[in-house]
């Protein structure tokens, strides 16, 4: 409860409270928290990017040109051109599509398996839960970057195993998310007056539990953006992912590394920028999210 | 020379949606060895008032203006370092509500009390051992020795209240500022706690601020009580006095609102709310709900002023003076 | 609270990792069994005869059906046989014993520099909240957060090495010295000071420096901001409060009385970024080509070496599971809320 609503419940008299509606609020918690502003541009940037970026493009991403080939940067090539005569820059907005399909697709992957197999431990408890908790141990036994590095190198070279891989080590921390919320969201006050209104489980679980565990959630989801593309460009570096000469932000990386000797760092420094860019958006994004969802630690 | 001098003392919290003027303007005295009460009711400004003297205010808090003389020195306005090293404990302590979680829960209550001994009073640690087991001897704690290398969440909330005082007393403090002591604890250990104050009173000579919104406690071991409301002291004076005597319209509502053995028909209420602190009313912050209201009530703050000898109210209309016991309230 | 009592706990937290390690090496040889085609025809290549080919498959098992595969290769490891590895043709384990210096020695150095900067940053970064040193913690915190630890480990390649040219490039645990020691730990920073021989002593110290930080300073970031978060809420807390209220000084009631309680949740967080750093070095060995575990298992899995790849992650696993057993027997021992 906020200091606010103990000491002034409402006035008697005197002037109203200030008006602050829900946008109102948003933009206030935004003006406070720059960093989060900053993130929201950042991931909006990205969108655009991916969006639009690939069709306003102005050379061929896969556009081998061996005389051009590893011309440092310039008006021309801002980026500069890669050891085949690529144009970076040109790789690395179409990269972004790609990447940003591939870990959005393993984040709502993961999301919708794990919430589910912690929102069923958790609501129907004691048998289900034991299970369904000893196996997200054993998953979280491993490493994670080793665990994908294994699903990833029994499934093959490709996207889909890409997001399967890194959907497949963030189960286990929905799961647990899920659980530990379902748990104490289920024995609170609400819940006891629903049932006692009448409500049949599903419909308890689906209508009030559920969207009380959502804000978490979101927050878990957004930081996971960021990892995500870090590990599928960790894959894709060490060729399990996506493979050369793909445009990738990872496999741009590795092609950076293999002409590393000759010195030409702006093949592998730009589609890194890319990724801790876009890694810092999403991470300053889902940061911001918990600072305004979270009622302890709102600007007040 | 008096011990603690409050005058003037304003505190705000800094909100969103504004200034939160939570201490308007407080002020009392103690003198060496009395007990005042401060009463009121929740969100009156009792905690943050404690809060304020020894310079323990969390964020957003701050204290805006006023004055906080201890033996005729200034604390509002001191440097941390110099709180912190010449006051807090050693001249002034302090013990809170929910005295389980106002222990460190990591550290066992023989070893947080050994610790104050040894660096607040520069004993080695077996004369802080002893010492240990004297001062919590004295608030009768049974099995000292082996009580003392338990763990808060291992004490009953009793036990844990008198470790409380313990630690507060390790210093020998000349005032204890006890916030709701007994808030939270059944009925007959608060009889004990309440005790074991007034018998440390009598032993130190101990000054004290007792904190509360039980009237009834107050009853049992203050001299003389302010009463508090939004921020600012409504009356303050002898404890007879005030109880058989309100001059101030708050008091007398609170005294009437007592539930009382024998009492027929309802409860006694104050009408309306507590006043919005944010957006206090003009004038007397009591008006609205004042059965003595007159005009200049909405118009101008009334200042804290004597009326008997004794005791202080503020208030443009005072209730008049009773002459014999109140009769049930 | 009695150290028999934590002892007993230690054992049964052992106990309790044999059930999850069998699931856990269940899942690794299904995934080896999964990948399409085989590893004798991977590594024998196509022009072997078909009783070759057979005759191979025998000895590697691979002839019989799963579960089988799997009870023999546990048997196996039972007695601490973890097969031969198709491309070194070495025991696996002796492979792994030859190589695991390289990657403690890396991770290791790399985590204590981690913890030495971003515990002391994340503290100083609680006490003055909004200061200049704070700003620098959450820069350091979300820098390194986000940054793919590859690319670090490469522009800080390009920069020191091949811009500079202060620091040795990827070419090894010695830099560019000429010197071979006889290994006697293995850890090359204790052996060349054991030996008395300084210069390479500095060698090694100079090969390790880009590793450990490109790994360290990934490592660092969450380390400081859970240890900045954790501290602003205790410092918030009552108990403190009653702490300063008896004018104890702050800096005690910081490192004695806060930071106890705030331990529990930054050891956490300690054991989860070590299982992350222990990915984290495959991808810092490769870059640096240091002869680690890492880069062993990366030419493994390039080369479909099944026993090498499940030695690897067997090894790493086991690693990990013991690490968050400290950790466990940690917090139960700093904690004594923890019943056990």
């Amino acid at each position: 409860m906020a200091i606010e609503e103990i000491v002034a419940p409402g006035s008697s008299v005197a002037g109203p409270p200030p008006v602050v509606g829900r946008f109102g609020d948003l933009v206030y918690q935004l003006r406070g928290n720059p960093a989060t502003f900053a993130g929201l541009f950042i991931v909006g940037l990205i969108f655009l990017s991916a969006l639009l970026g690939p069709v306003l493009a102005r050379y061929d991403p896969y556009g081998v040109n061996l005389g051009d080939a590893a011309l440092a940067p310039s008006f021309t090539h801002p980026f500069g051109t890669d050891q085949y005569g690529e144009d970076v820059f040109t790789r690395v907005v179409v990269a972004s599509r790609l990447d940003l399909i591939m870990v959005l697709s393993a984040v709502a992957l993961s999301t919708v398996i794990g919430v589910t197999i912690g929102a069923i431990a958790g609501f129907f408890g004691h048998f289900f839960d034991e299970g369904v908790m000893r196996s997200q141990d054993v998953l979280q036994a491993f490493p994670r970057f080793v665990f994908a590095m294994a699903v990833a190198w029994a499934l093959g070279p490709g996207v889909t195993t890409v997001i399967v891989a890194t959907a497949a080590i963030n189960i286990p921390g929905y799961a647990r998310l899920m659980r530990g919320l379902m748990l104490s969201v289920k024995e609170s006050q609400f819940a006891l007056a629903a049932v006692a209104v009448g409500n049949s489980r599903w419909r308890l679980l689906w209508r009030h539990l559920l969207p009380n565990c959502l804000t978490p959630v979101i927050v878990l989801s957004t930081l996971q953006c960021g990892f995500t593309i870090l590990e599928a460009a960790g894959l894709s570096f060490i060729g399990l992912g996506v493979r050369v000469p793909t445009a990738e932000w990872g496999v741009m990386i590795a092609m950076g590394l293999q002409d590393f000797l000759q010195g030409h760092w702006w093949i592998y420094t730009f589609p890194g920028l890319a990724i801790a860019v876009a890694v810092l958006g999403f991470n300053l994004l889902g940061d911001g999210l918990q600072d305004i969802l979270d009622p302890k630690r709102r600007r007040v | 020379m008096r011990l603690l001098e409050v005058s003037e003392l304003r505190t705000s919290f800094f909100l969103r949606s504004g200034e939160l003027r939570v201490l308007d303007g407080v002020g009392f005295e103690i003198e060496p060895g009395e007990v005042l009460g401060l009463v009121g009711e929740t969100g009156s400004g009792k905690s943050v008032t404690a809060y304020s003297i020894i310079g323990l205010l969390k964020q957003p808090g701050r204290v805006v203006g006023g004055h906080v003389r201890w033996q005729g020195r200034d604390l509002v306005g001191l440097r941390e370092t110099e709180l912190e090293q010449d006051i807090r404990g050693k001249e002034i302590s302090m013990i809170f509500q929910n005295p389980r979680e106002a222990l460190n829960p990591v550290i066992t209550v023989g070893r947080q009390l050994t610790q104050v001994l040894e660096i607040r009073r520069g004993m080695s640690k077996r004369e802080a051992r002893q010492e240990a087991i004297k001062i919590v001897k004295s608030v009768h704690i049974s099995d000292p020795e082996s009580r003392l290398g338990s763990y808060p969440h291992q004490l009953s909330g009793g036990m844990a209240q008198r470790i409380m005082i313990s630690l507060a007393l390790s210093c020998e403090p000349r005032l204890l500022i006890a916030d709701e002591p007994t808030t939270g604890l059944d009925v007959t250990t608060q009889y004990q706690i309440v005790q074991l104050l007034r018998e440390l009173r009598q032993r130190t000579g101990m000054a004290m601020l007792l904190i509360t919104h039980d009237l009834a406690l107050a009853a049992q071991i203050c001299d003389r009580v302010a009463v508090l409301y939004a921020g600012r002291i409504a009356e303050v004076g002898r404890l007879e006095h005030l109880f058989r005597s309100p001059r101030h319209p708050y008091t007398k509502a609170l005294l009437a609102s007592r539930p009382r053995l024998g009492l027929k028909g309802d409860i006694v209420t104050i009408a309306g709310n507590v006043a919005n602190l944010m957006h206090p009313p003009r004038g007397c912050r009591f008006h609205p709900r004042c059965p003595n209201a007159v005009s200049v009530c909405s118009r101008e703050q009334p200042a804290l002023e004597p009326i008997d000898p004794g005791q202080r109210v503020a208030c443009h209309n005072p209730v008049a003076q009773q002459q014999e016991v109140a009769a049930g309230g | 609270m009695g150290s028999t009592r934590l002892l007993l706990y230690a054992a049964r937290r052992l106990l309790f990792i044999v059930p999850v390690l069998l699931v856990a090496l269940f899942l690794v040889f299904a995934l080896t069994r999964i990948v399409p085609g085989n590893p004798v025809d991977r590594v024998a290549g196509p022009y072997i005869s078909n009783e070759r080919r057979a005759e191979l498959k025998h000895i590697a098992y691979l002839d019989r059906p799963f579960y089988e595969q799997f009870a023999l290769y546990l048997r196996d490891l039972s007695h601490g046989n973890m097969g031969t590895s198709y491309t070194t043709a070495q025991d696996v384990s002796k492979d792994l014993r030859q190589r695991f210096p390289a990657t403690f020695e890396l991770v290791t150095y790399a985590m204590l520099f981690a913890i030495a900067v971003a515990i002391p940053l994340g503290i100083a970064a609680a006490i003055k909240k909004d200061s200049w040193i704070d700003s620098v913690a959450r820069a350091v915190s979300v820098l390194g957060v986000s940054m793919p630890i590859f690319w670090l480990g490469l522009m800080l390649l390009y920069v020191f090495f091949y811009f500079l040219d202060w620091l040795p490039g990827p070419v090894g645990r010695t830099g560019s010295a000429t010197v071979f020691i006889k290994p006697i730990t293995g850890f090359l920073t204790v052996d060349s000071l054991i030996t008395g021989n300084l210069d390479l002593f500095g060698q090694v110290v100079k090969a390790l420096v880009l590793p450990c930080f490109t790994l360290g300073f990934v490592a660092m970031a969450p380390i400081a901001r859970m240890t900045r978060a954790v501290m602003v809420e205790v410092l918030q807390s009552d108990y403190i409060r009653t702490a300063r209220s008896l004018g104890l000084p702050f800096r005690v009631v910081v490192l004695r009385h806060a930071l106890k309680n705030a331990m529990i949740p930054i050891l956490t967080i300690i054991a989860a970024v070590y299982g992350y750093a222990l990915g984290g070095e495959v991808l810092v060995e490769i870059i640096f080509s240091w002869p680690g575990m890492g880069q062993y298992s990366y030419n493994a899995l390039l080369s479909s070496d099944f026993p090498a790849i499940q030695g690897f992650v067997l090894l790493v696993t086991l690693l990990y599971m013991v690490i968050y057993l400290f950790l466990d027997i940690a917090n139960a021992a700093l904690d004594p809320r923890v019943r056990y």
